[in-house]
C-alpha cells in the first residue's frame, strides 16, 4: 500500500520491509491478527520467510498508524480497537476534510456535486441495508472526492494514513465504536447540499454539526493537554 | 532488540526514539545538509547507538520524506523542497485553527497563560512553529496525540526549510499576537480560529475561496 517514503523507490522494485507491510496491515485489516494478539519477531520471520531487519522495518510503521503497540520493556501486540484512539483519529480526519471543503466550495470545480452525489447514494443504500462497512467505505469516498481534488500532496499523504487507521477502526464488529449512521448520513446529506448550492456558509455549519459529537467526546472524555 | 534499561522510569524513551530526535533535529538545523549521505557507523559513534536502533530510525525518518533510502545509491539527506514544506505549512494552519476554535474555550488559565507567555518573545516564524513555539504549546494544549503526531511530522519540513533558506519564512509582523493573545485569554475559540487563518492564509500557496473570505470578515 502506498506510504509516505515510497516515491523515493523506483519502480517495480519492492522491498522485502514493504511486502513485510504489506502482509502484515492486511492479517490486521481481515482480523486473521486479533487485537491484543502478540507478535514476535520469530514468529513473523518464520511466517512471512524473511529476516528480522525487515519485519523490524515493517512493525515500526505499523505502530506509527497506531495499528500495532510497541513499548520499551514490553511484548508487542496488535493494538486494540480503542474508543479513545478512534475519537482522536476522527477529530484530525474531521479537519482534513474541513480544509478540503474550504478550499474547494465557491470554486465550481466541474464535477465534484456529481462525484459527491455518488458517493452520498452509496452511503444512503448502506443505511437503508444496515451495512456498516459500506456506510463507512462511502463516507471515506465522499471526503476523498474533495481530498484528492485540492492537490496537496501532503494531504493525500495524510489522510491515506488516517483512512487507514478508520477503516479499522470502524470495521465491522467494533462494538467499542458505536456509530450514529443516521447522524452521519445528515452529515454527508448536508455537506452535498451545501455544494449543490455552493453555500460556503452552509458548508461550514454542516461540518461543525457532524463533528459535534466527535469534538464533545473529545473534550469530555479523550483530551489529554500536555500542560495543565 | 537491545533495549536499553530505562534512566528515567516517569518516562521511558527507546533508544530508537533518541536517536530518531538527535538526527531530525540534526537534519532541521542544517547541521545534516541536503543530499548528504548519511553512513550507518557514523552515526552510531555519532549517537552512541547500536546499528539496529539507527536503521530504525533511519527508517522512520524515510517514511516522513527527511531522508531517501535510494537502491544502490545510500541513504542521503532529503533534498530541500519549498514545495513540500509550502504544502505542510498550509496543514498546520488547518491544524491549528480547528483545533484550537473546539479547545480554547475550556481552556485552563494556566494554559491560556503558557500561549500568552510564548507569545510575548516572538521574533521570528519558526518561534511560533519550532517545538515549544506558540503554535506548539497551542498543540500541547490541545491534547490529541494523533494531532500532535500530524503536527510532528510536518512540522520539521516547514522548520528545515525555513533554516536552511530563510527567503522561504513568512514574515510574523502581519500575525496580529496581540489579537491572539486576548482571545485565547477570553476563551474565544472563533476568535483565535480567525487570526491564526489570516495568517496563514495570507502565506499560504493553496488557493483560498469564499469561505476563507468570510472567516477574516468576522474580526
Amino acid at each position: 500500500m502506498p506510504l509516505p517514503g515510497a516515491a523515493a523507490q523506483p519502480a517495480g522494485r519492492t522491498f522485502l520491509r514493504d511486502r513485510a507491510y504489506d502482509a502484515l496491515f492486511e492479517a490486521i485489516q481481515t482480523n486473521q491478527l486479533v487485537p491484543g494478539e502478540v507478535l514476535r519477531d520469530e514468529e513473523l520471520m518464520d511466517w512471512l520467510g524473511m529476516s528480522r531487519t525487515p519485519i523490524r522495518h515493517a512493525l515500526i510503521r505499523l505502530a506509527e498508524s497506531g495499528l500495532i503497540e510497541m513499548a520499551a520493556g514490553r511484548q508487542t501486540t496488535v493494538a486494540e480497537l480503542a474508543p479513545d484512539r478512534t475519537n482522536r483519529a476522527l477529530f484530525v480526519s474531521g479537519i482534513f476534510n474541513e480544509y478540503a471543503v474550504r478550499r474547494l466550495i465557491g470554486t465550481r470545480a466541474d464535477g465534484i456535486v456529481d462525484d459527491l452525489a455518488v458517493q452520498r447514494a452509496e452511503v444512503q443504500a448502506g443505511v437503508e441495508n444496515g451495512d456498516g462497512p459500506r456506510i463507512a467505505r462511502g463516507i471515506g469516498a465522499f471526503f476523498d472526492v474533495l481530498t484528492t481534488r485540492v492537490g496537496n500532496p501532503e494531504l493525500d499523504r495524510q489522510v491515506r494514513r488516517i483512512d487507514a487507521e478508520l477503516a479499522r477502526f470502524l470495521a465491522p464488529g467494533d462494538a467499542a465504536t458505536p456509530v450514529d449512521v443516521e447522524w452521519l448520513w445528515h452529515g454527508v446529506e448536508a455537506v452535498h447540499d451545501a455544494f449543490v448550492a455552493d453555500d460556503p456558509d452552509a458548508a461550514r455549519e454542516a461540518l461543525r454539526e457532524l463533528y459535534r459529537p466527535t469534538h464533545g467526546n473529545f473534550l469530555e472524555r479523550f483530551r489529554e493537554p500536555e500542560i495543565d | 532488540m537491545p533495549i536499553p534499561k530505562p534512566t528515567r522510569p516517569a518516562k521511558r524513551l527507546l533508544l530508537r526514539d533518541v536517536v530518531f530526535a538527535k538526527l531530525r533535529d540534526a537534519i532541521v538545523s542544517g547541521e545534516l545538509r541536503p543530499g548528504e549521505t548519511i553512513n550507518e557507523s557514523e552515526v552510531e559513534a555519532w549517537a552512541n547507538a547500536s546499528r539496529t536502533p539507527v536503521r530504525e530510525a533511519i527508517d522512520r525518518l524515510a517514511a516522513v520524506g527527511l531522508i531517501d533510502v535510494l537502491p544502490q545509491r545510500g541513504t542521503l539527506v532529503a533534498e530541500l523542497d519549498p514545495a513540500r514544506a509550502a504544502s505542510a505549512f498550509s496543514l498546520l494552519g488547518e491544524l491549528l485553527a480547528v483545533s484550537s476554535r473546539v479547545v480554547v474555550p475550556v481552556s485552563t488559565s494556566s494554559q491560556r497563560n503558557a500561549i500568552a507567555r510564548r507569545a510575548r518573545t516572538v521574533r521570528s516564524a519558526a518561534d511560533l512553529v519550532a517545538p515549544d513555539g506558540v503554535f506548539d504549546v497551542v498543540v500541547g494544549v490541545v491534547g490529541n496525540s494523533r494531532l500532535r503526531q500530524a503536527w510532528d511530522e510536518l512540522a520539521p519540513h516547514v522548520l528545515r526549510t525555513w533554516a536552511i533558506a530563510p527567503e522561504h519564512a513568512p514574515a510574523v509582523d502581519d500575525l496580529d499576537l496581540d489579537t491572539l493573545v486576548a482571545a485565547v485569554t477570553d476563551g474565544d475559540g472563533d476568535r483565535v480560529e480567525s487570526v491564526i487563518r489570516r495568517w496563514f492564509d495570507a502565506h499560504d500557496p493553496h488557493p483560498r475561496t469564499a469561505l476563507d473570505a468570510v472567516a477574516k470578515e468576522t474580526i
